[in-house]
């Protein structure tokens, strides 16, 4: 049973999943059935500092950049049309190989080209974004998009940060303007 | 009120808005010559509709529960449904309100397009259409009121381009139109003995018809599992005028016999038979029409009448208001005319707001339609024509030499009293005459 963050929850995820090395986040949605611009919904992720920054744009892991240097954050692929069950997309984070300087690792669940097709979440079908524990697949947090998030386009869906000698997931849920192009220049990418 | 983008979702409860009394009101408007249908269709928990029953419209206006009904007039822009989700049955999980585009135009083209929903006191929420989010779709889910751990409601605002059938395939419903559409769209032939009836399925099957001259036919069925009755219904909305008296029209019928004559029925002086001359009956008088509920007055015609007259029958369907019930503008309770042939509707509604005398209360009859039946089949027209101003003259048909009917407004007044008195005199040195 999935933990349910509201937004700003904290979960321990070394105290909800002893042992735990690798996490997975998993982002899911039903392709689309209407007729229109398929839904293609993008999972990143972004490796910072303490100041809440990348250290380079290497740290910027997404469809075009599919690893980090260290291999510790591995997005195992593009989907761009939601065709398939479970997670369309999955970023896998190896917990132990993060390097010390980065302090978390920000998710972020993105539609691409929102605005020119005029997408929200909420039109997506079954769409989630969660966190599972690669080695038993136990889900431990998960977001319903479509639904609780109908009205955005863009979302930080939280952070795994170091806290304390363990690390823990912060349930961020915090919409964003501008897509994925505007975040990742948030998080001081040159784009 | 809560304005809602598309794909918003929110719980009825965040809205303030009570599951028993609630209200959908939808318009959509597009370009004429093309309509728009508004239906509701109760989903089981996998999004299917499981029970066809539950496609609510303009041939089904409620569902069997009750809890969903259509309460706007049959062609209307607007539909409200009025809902009570507590009553619906444990596997109806779903409901979403949809509109599907007759005719060329596509939901690019909407000209006003708002869903609102709410209770009988207020509305809590509003869904507005843009064209501009649309391209080629002819069907739309425009909202969806659906379950999960409470009653929620989505502006869903997608769909199909394939219209309605698309629509009906998505929910996993049979779509009977496909088998149907080409036999309605023939041209005047005679169809080869039907087969027998297919199980009951979901008809799409309705003709509109909005212009004199336009016609449409429906090929009459042979064999057991034939339709028993032609019935044509005329209705009328309440012009929103706070007079219910003047809401009070009369739906008449002329009939042009095979030989010439003609023949009137209408309630309750004059209501005809089924089974014997005229072959036609009217069901009875209706008085009061309100905004939600249409006033509807209707004939059944017997298949058969053609046979049993010896020939081709001519039939004039026009609505009368008396003036001792109010004057009233008839254009404005807007009244039109449906044929139901079986799952077969075929639709008159001329636009009488577009003539003149929708100005004029003093023109007291409309005729709404007009149609030939043979031993074959029916041939609908629908008709702008009115009563001169001030005349109480009922409408007269006759043959044209070339077989087509000839309407005028000059036939007697035969609508009270002695229909014998009348016609004796009518029918004195008056080559015309009636029965």
């Amino acid at each position: 049973m999935a933990i349910s963050l509201s937004k700003g929850g904290n979960v321990s995820l070394s105290k909800t999943a002893p042992g735990l090395t690798n996490i997975l986040i998993g982002l899911g949605w039903d392709a689309r059935s209407t007729d229109g611009a398929g839904f293609d919904l993008d999972a990143s992720a972004f490796l910072l500092t303490p100041d809440g920054k990348v250290r380079s744009d290497a740290d910027f892991i997404f469809f075009n950049q599919k690893e980090s240097a260290d291999g510790s954050v591995k997005h195992l692929g593009d989907n761009t049309t939601g065709a398939g069950d479970g997670d369309d997309e999955v970023v896998k984070v190896n917990l132990a190989g993060v390097p010390a300087d980065v302090d978390k690792v920000a998710v972020s669940v993105t539609i691409h080209d929102a605005e020119a097709r005029k997408q929200n979440f909420g039109m997506v079908s079954q769409a989630f974004v969660r966190v599972v524990n690669e080695a038993d697949g136990t889900e431990i947090v998960r977001y319903d998009l479509s639904e609780d998030f109908s009205v955005e386009t863009a979302l930080v869906f939280g952070e795994v940060y170091r806290h304390s000698g363990e690390w823990k997931f912060r349930a961020v849920g915090q919409g964003f303007q501008g897509g994925l192009g505007a975040m990742a220049k948030n998080y001081g990418v040159n784009i | 009120m809560t304005p809602l983008a598309r794909g918003q979702k929110s719980t009825l409860s965040s809205l303030g808005v009570g599951i028993s009394g609630l209200k959908v009101q939808v318009t959509l408007r597009v370009p004429a010559p093309s309509t728009v249908d508004l239906s509701c269709f109760g989903l089981d928990s996998q999004g299917r509709l499981s029970d066809e029953r539950y496609f609510v419209f303009y041939n089904q206006p409620a569902s069997p529960c009750g809890s969903i009904r259509a309460k706007g007039a049959a062609g209307s822009v607007d539909q409200t449904f009025e809902l009570n989700l507590a009553g619906l049955p444990a596997g109806i999980k779903r409901l979403v309100f949809t509109a599907a585009i007759d005719g060329a135009a596509t939901m690019k083209d909407i000209s006003t397009g708002y869903v609102q929903v709410g209770d009988f006191s207020r509305t809590a929420a509003e869904f507005r259409l843009q064209p501009t989010d649309y391209a080629g779709e002819k069907a739309l889910m425009l909202i969806e009121l659906y379950w999960k751990d409470e009653w929620r409601l989505a502006a869903t605002g997608q769909g199909f381009n394939g219209g309605l059938a698309a629509l009906l395939k998505h929910f996993g419903g049979e779509v009977a139109e496909e088998k149907q559409k080409p036999a309605a769209v023939a041209p005047v032939s005679m169809a080869a003995p039907v087969p027998p009836p297919l199980p009951a399925k979901v008809s799409l099957s309705k003709i509109t018809l909005t212009k004199p001259g336009q016609t449409h036919r429906v090929s009459l069925e042979k064999g057991a599992g034939a339709p028993a009755k032609l019935i044509v219904k005329a209705s009328w909305t309440d012009n929103g005028d706070d007079s219910d008296s003047n809401d009070d029209l009369d739906l008449r019928v002329g009939m042009l016999l095979p030989d010439g004559r003609m023949k009137f029925i209408q309630a309750p002086d004059f209501a005809g038979s089924f089974d014997a001359m005229p072959f036609a009956r009217h069901l009875g008088d209706v008085t009061v029409a309100s905004l939600n509920a249409p006033a509807t007055e209707t004939v059944e015609v017997n298949p058969a009448i053609a046979q049993r007259m010896g020939g081709r029958v001519g039939m004039v369907f026009s609505v009368y208001s008396a003036v001792s019930n109010g004057a009233v503008s008839v254009a404005s309770l807007r009244p039109i005319m449906k044929m139901e042939y079986g799952n077969q509707v075929v639709e008159c509604a001329f636009d009488f707001m577009k003539i003149a005398a929708s100005k004029d209360d003093t023109v007291y009859s409309y005729v709404i339609g007009l149609a030939v039946i043979d031993a074959e089949g029916i041939t609908l027209e629908p008709s702008g024509l009115t009563s001169l101003p001030g005349s109480e003259n009922t409408p007269w048909l006759q043959w044209t030499p070339q077989g087509g009917l000839n309407a005028t407004m000059d036939g007697p007044a035969v609508f009270k009293g002695s229909l014998a008195g009348k016609a004796a005199s009518f029918n004195k040195n008056n080559p015309r005459r009636y029965i």
